[in-house]
């Protein structure tokens, strides 16, 4: 999958260039897969290396399930409350049912 | 959540009530709306123009009681956050999102007129 060359590249450069990575992407990936089941799941540090911003491109659980887009994105910040301290700007983009996933 | 709202005091609590309530629409922010300092902000600051809304623009820089406060009084995490009718709408990604499926401008319309 293209996303995930593109994401390899990106934790590269993180590595190189970032001194002090408080926050990673598969930190943020881990925790959103664990704690809502995510099937899928894509995560970028938009940060360019300093591990302070992120986007959630694509997010897939069942949990969004009768969930509106404002509280599909407070479920996410909840569980990435502890990083949340760290991390300066979170983007979500899309939170989708596993039903919402397949028609789009 | 965990951060201590250092100095968001009810005074202060009230003054915010009292703003998103007297208010159609506010947008707390980083920077004003004539000199965003955020992408994010200016994002939505544009698409408050866009649409002719006028809105109450709140700078959370100049006030660090506000900036630390206004997270716990709205229980999200960062800055822009948007207030429609008194009640939180959302951040730059909901507020976009709802700007393109044509949704926001439907709402907003119905609140100004209102």
């Amino acid at each position: 999958m293209l996303s995930s060359t593109v994401r390899a590249v990106k934790t590269t450069l993180g590595g190189v260039r970032g001194v002090r990575m408080a926050v990673t992407v598969a930190q943020v990936e881990q925790k959103l897969k664990e704690a809502l089941q995510a099937q899928e799941i894509e995560v970028f540090d938009t940060s360019g290396g300093c591990g302070a911003s992120f986007e959630v491109s694509l997010l897939v659980s069942e949990q969004f399930e009768g969930k509106r887009a404002l509280q599909r994105h407070r479920l996410i910040n909840g569980v990435l409350a502890e990083e949340l301290k760290e991390i300066h700007a979170l983007s979500i983009k899309k939170t989708l049912t596993p039903e919402e996933f397949k028609t789009k | 959540q965990g951060e201590s709202p250092s100095g968001f005091t009810p005074e202060l609590r009230d003054a915010v009530d009292r703003l998103i309530s007297e208010n159609k629409i506010v947008l707390f922010m980083k920077g004003t709306k004539m000199f965003p300092q955020c992408g994010f902000s200016n994002t939505c600051v544009q698409i408050f123009n866009q649409l002719g809304a006028p809105f109450e623009d709140i700078n959370v820089l100049e006030d660090e009681r506000i900036r630390v406060g206004m997270k716990e009084y709205s229980q999200w995490p960062t800055f822009p956050q948007v207030y429609i009718e008194g009640e939180f709408y959302g951040g730059c990604d909901i507020l976009l999102e709802s700007f393109q499926s044509g949704e926001l401008e439907e709402y907003i319309e119905r609140v100004l007129a209102s």
